[in-house]
């Protein structure tokens, strides 16, 4: 996309190495934080003295930890799956119809991202105790659709405004109906837009933790992020080393999961090219 | 829906209606009433200590209004949200291209990134608040030994700083969002378009300025009206650094909408404080709409 | 006229979908039954996930009550086991009479339970902090404890100021379950390395130790005061009281901007001036710093010791790293104050088995599961039976501890439902004006305005 000039150069190996600093230079001093032994916590040290796996051994015999965390992954998945599907057609009807009111939806659902959850929250409560729905992950997952659905169609929108309109016309031409132009010419197109939404959907209710905390009561429904305050931070204890190694121990999978992800919408995105 | 479309024979907009129909509904269920009642609780002196509630008009929107401190809080929420999103953006952006070149290891830095994204909230908070401690941080311990400073800097215990360093946490996690949405544009971007522009001789720059940033302007506002709507929302991470402090310099709309409601129990200032920002902050994004709207037709 | 049509339809099929979603929301968890905490099916489940481990499943009885105790310790994890133990214990006992736990982090627990309060779903016990009785006592969540208890029993086995902690207005709403001084520690191996020898009697003498600990070089912060967040609030309302000032005079007028708040306020920005004491100070950050031989006084709880020796630091050892002194005073004799901490258990106005719930209140307040808690959770017991047994008064923090809490006293926000906001303007002016944005004066008078609009509403 760029030529690689001189100039280019300079700027790449600038941004490559100072951005690789701070993005990565906390995560190694977290890792550094979860390798030493308690004693040595605070020690400015670069490579710990005394480097332990003793807090990952501890998060990997912890039964609850994996509790929350296979909980927390259903409960992710499921939202993602949800949001990135309703968002795609929304975005699409958004992007590509024209008809009364389509505006002041687009609006309306934008109005909705921008209430403070936390006044939010005590509503739903409300409601999710009405309709019986409280420690039920449903209320978590409709919850968690909801506030990320609005930047799920908002950029699928944009993705499909990118998609010309012949495809479609001659699409149509051929005599596909439109559900079926939707489903096999348009979506694996926006398979890019679609992998971005999947993965904010997916960070979005894996990192919440007001809502998770308060909609689920009971302990074997916990999920990662209150489980994590739960286990290392007490009401005088705090487990640092704990928390940074768990933090870790949680998130590689998840980044692993996001790779092969990637591998995957990447072949789709040489495969939609020899269609085209 | 696909038998139903045949069996019914829509028309298109029709179709188009009936593909909005699953978000209709699940906004429906789920966030109709809380926001409904949610507005009407900023009308209301509702608090959580009781269970009646009674209609006081605009007592709750007065009261802010004589708040001698929502100034403050006002400033100090642009501050944080135009310096959260902004930041991460341009780095987002600089990193995606970089990212974009393919080198050797770039499909791993990319998944990298990912986990500053996938961390628990909690946890980067601690993290940042740990490096920016003032007696054992890395932060302090690292300028000491390069010589830049001869004694400690108190980072979050000064007005000065502390929202620079909430900022700079806040970049750090939020750098992987706009990666992930920029990444997917620069994909986007017609190769046909630039390969053409780079035949008339066009440099780096101006095949940036005239062909990149203009195809992927949509992808690029919409990204930041998100991210800053996001920000505003933000307060887990400024919560557990700062609690808002030190002398209110790090409190933001929603640290005192959280306060307001989690620690002084008092509903009707809490949704007042939300309805206020909706206001704001839906004049600004249907402007900027507006304003994207017209400059496309153009 | 058809499109319209087309489009009323479309709006009436949408309402029928949404009936029908959320008539299969609650038809989904009836049958699954284990669902929602109204009918306790989920601890249900609980108590079926552990029972593998505690009894032989085919012994579990058929269970009439269940009861929730919600709180924070039995989610801590230095606690876990221990109020696992009680439960069992009391489990086994009554098998009619089921508990099981209900636990967030302590910091988010006042609100759940006022959430769950406010929209009336039952719980039956509750573990809540000293200072939250008069917020829970006034969103009307609390039973009235003088008529689930027989009074004889209170009076027996508790002393009056024990049980005045847990009264509102002359109605008991609460018991202690634990209680102690938030009382200022001090660290002797830094001490002697500073040449301090006994500890400070008065202000003048404190300030002389803490020059010392000073001189003991840049990294030290010879006195670990709270500088932040809302919780700060209360040592400084303790200081306030030995200044000779207060937030509110006894006919509830605010005079925290008077000439001894003002004194205060000046001394808490000439400590900082000095290098005494640091901003972003946070009792974690203290605790972290004192555990590094950092800081040489702080204020702390009991919980204090059981820190010390989870950081691994041996039984017999802690009196050579925490020693609980009486908090030094203006002039010598006066009386020495620190604030009264603890934890309460209560009984929910909104629990269907009130008498249950008082039943094992009193079981877990008693001499046996209170001593079990000292041995291994380190907390002081209240009842005074357990108070006066050998095993806590030979222990030497313990019982210096339990000597200063005598001393203690309540602070002023206590009295107010709106604690949390009052606590929090405090700290917030007390901030500004140690980071001279504002007067001494100046701060203290913001403070009285604001505290005095927030009680206005």
């Amino acid at each position: 996309m760029f030529e690689h000039t001189s100039g280019f150069r300079v700027f790449f190996w600038i941004s490559l190495v100072c951005l690789t600093a701070f993005l990565f230079f906390p995560l190694y001093w977290m890792l550094n934080s979860a390798l030493k032994p308690a004693s040595d916590i605070f020690e400015l040290s670069f490579i710990p003295h005394r480097p332990t796996w003793d807090h990952f051994a501890e998060v990997f015999r912890d039964r609850e930890i994996r509790r929350y965390f296979v909980n927390s992954l259903t409960l992710s998945i499921a939202s993602c799956v949800f949001t990135t599907i309703i968002s795609a057609y929304a975005g699409y009807s958004f992007s590509k119809y024209r008809y009364r009111g389509r505006m002041s939806f687009m609006l309306l659902f934008l109005l909705a991202k921008m209430f403070p959850y936390a006044v939010l929250l005590l509503s739903m409560y409300a409601l999710m105790l009405k309709l019986q729905l409280l420690d039920n992950y449903l209320s978590l997952v409709l919850a968690y659709v909801t506030f990320t659905l609005p930047v799920g169609c908002w950029t699928l929108k944009t993705y499909f405004d990118g998609i010309p309109d012949e495809l479609i016309e001659s699409a149509k031409i051929d005599g596909a109906g439109n559900a079926r132009i939707l489903h096999r010419v348009i979506l694996p197109l926006a398979l890019p837009g679609l992998v971005s939404v999947a993965i904010y959907g997916f960070v979005w209710s894996w990192n919440d933790l007001l809502y998770s905390l308060t909609l689920v009561t009971s302990p074997e429904k916990r999920t990662l992020a209150p489980g994590l305050i739960l286990s290392y931070l007490g009401e005088a204890q705090q487990d640092w080393g704990g928390m940074m190694a768990a933090s870790i121990a949680v998130s590689l999978p998840v980044t692993l999961l996001f790779l092969l992800l990637q591998r995957y919408f990447i072949q789709g995105l040489v495969a939609g090219a020899v269609k085209g | 829906m696909n038998k139903s479309n045949r069996g019914l024979r829509l028309t298109e907009s029709q179709f188009g209606f009936l593909l909005l129909f699953p978000a209709l509904i699940v906004y429906a269920a789920v966030l109709l009433y809380p926001l409904l009642n949610s507005t009407y609780m900023s009308f209301t002196d509702q608090t959580l200590l009781k269970a009646d509630r009674h209609f006081v008009g605009l007592a709750n929107f007065r009261a802010l209004w004589h708040d001698p401190n929502f100034l403050d809080m006002f400033l100090h929420t642009v501050a944080f949200v135009v310096g959260a999103t902004i930041a991460p953006f341009i780095l987002g952006f600089i990193w995606s291209i970089v990212l974009q070149q393919g080198f050797k290891g770039s499909k791993w830095l990319r998944s990298l990134t990912l986990v500053n994204w996938v961390l628990p909230g909690t946890a980067i908070s601690f993290l940042w608040m740990w490096m920016f401690q003032s007696n054992y941080g890395v932060i302090n311990g690292l300028l000491m030994k390069l010589g830049l400073i001869s004694e400690n800097i108190n980072w979050l215990g000064s007005t000065n700083y502390a929202m620079a360093v909430v900022i700079l946490a806040s970049t750090w996690k939020g750098v992987p969002w706009f990666m992930v949405f920029l990444f997917g544009g620069l994909q986007a971007v017609p190769r046909e378009q630039l390969e053409a522009a780079r035949m008339d001789g066009a440099g780096n720059v101006t095949a940036f300025l005239k062909i990149i940033y203009p195809s992927m302007r949509p992808i690029i506002a919409v990204s930041l009206i998100l991210g800053a709507i996001g920000n505003l929302q933000q307060f887990d991470l400024q919560w557990v650094m700062t609690e808002g402090g030190p002398a209110r310099a790090t409190t933001t709309l929603s640290i005192e909408v959280y306060r307001s409601a989690f620690r002084e129990w008092d509903l009707g200032k809490a949704s007042a404080i939300g309805l206020v920002w909706v206001l704001i902050m839906g004049i600004f994004a249907a402007f900027y709409l507006r304003h994207m709207r017209e400059q496309l037709k153009s | 006229m058809t499109k319209r049509f087309r489009f009323t339809l479309t709006m009436c099929i949408m309402i029928g979908l949404l009936a029908m979603l959320s008539a299969c929301g609650s038809a989904a968890n009836d049958s699954q039954g284990a669902g929602n905490v109204a009918d306790k099916g989920g601890n249900a489940a609980q108590n079926a996930a552990n029972a593998p481990e505690d009894a032989p499943p085919a012994e579990e009885p058929a269970k009439e009550v269940d009861l929730t105790w919600v709180g924070w310790s039995g989610s801590d994890k230095p606690w876990i086991p221990i109020i696992q133990h009680m439960m069992d214990t009391w489990n086994t006992a009554n098998p009619k009479e089921q508990v099981s736990w209900l636990g967030w982090p302590w910091d988010q627990t006042l609100q759940q339970i006022l959430v769950r309060n406010q929209s009336k779903q039952a719980m039956d016990i509750g573990q809540t902090d000293l200072g939250w009785l008069k917020t829970l006592a006034d969103s009307g969540a609390l039973a009235d404890l003088g008529q689930l208890f027989d009074k004889q029993w209170l009076a027996d086995n508790f002393e009056p100021s024990a049980l005045d902690a847990g009264r509102i207005d002359g109605v008991l709403y609460a018991l202690p379950w634990t209680m102690s001084a938030t009382s200022m520690v001090n660290n002797p191996t830094l001490l002697k390395k500073a040449g301090i020898t006994s500890s400070p009697a008065t202000i003048a003498e404190f300030e002389a130790d803490l020059g010392k600990l000073k001189a003991l070089g840049p990294d030290i912060v010879p006195y670990g005061m709270l500088t932040k967040s809302a919780s700060a609030s209360n040592d400084i309302q303790v200081w306030l009281k030995v200044f000779g000032g207060d937030v509110f005079d006894d006919a509830g007028n605010i005079i925290l901007n008077n000439a001894a708040g003002v004194k205060t306020l000046d001394w808490y920005k000439s400590l900082l001036a000095k290098g005494y004491v640091k901003m972003d100070m946070a009792r974690a950050d203290a605790r972290n710093l004192y555990m590094q031989d950092k800081v040489g006084f702080y204020e702390d709880s009991i919980l204090a010791k059981g820190l010390e020796l989870t950081n691994g630091v041996a039984e017999a050892d802690v009196t050579k790293h925490l020693v609980p002194i009486p908090r030094p005073v203006v002039n010598q004799g006066d009386k020495t104050l620190d604030k009264m901490w603890g934890h309460h258990l209560v009984v929910f106005n909104n629990s269907p088995n009130k008498q249950q719930a008082a039943d094992f209140i009193k079981q877990i307040v008693g001499k046996d599961n209170s001593l079990y808690y000292f041995q291994n959770g380190g907390l002081l017991p209240t009842m005074k039976s357990a108070i006066a047994d050998p095993i806590v008064q030979n222990d030497p923090t313990s019982s210096k501890f339990l000597e200063i809490t005598k001393n203690s006293t309540s602070v002023d926000t206590d009295a107010y439902n709106q604690k949390a906001a009052l606590d929090n303007i405090i700290v917030e002016e007390f901030q500004a004006a140690m980071l001279d944005k504002k007067s001494s004066q100046q701060a203290l008078d913001d403070a009285a305005s604001r505290i005095a609009a927030e009680l206005k509403k």
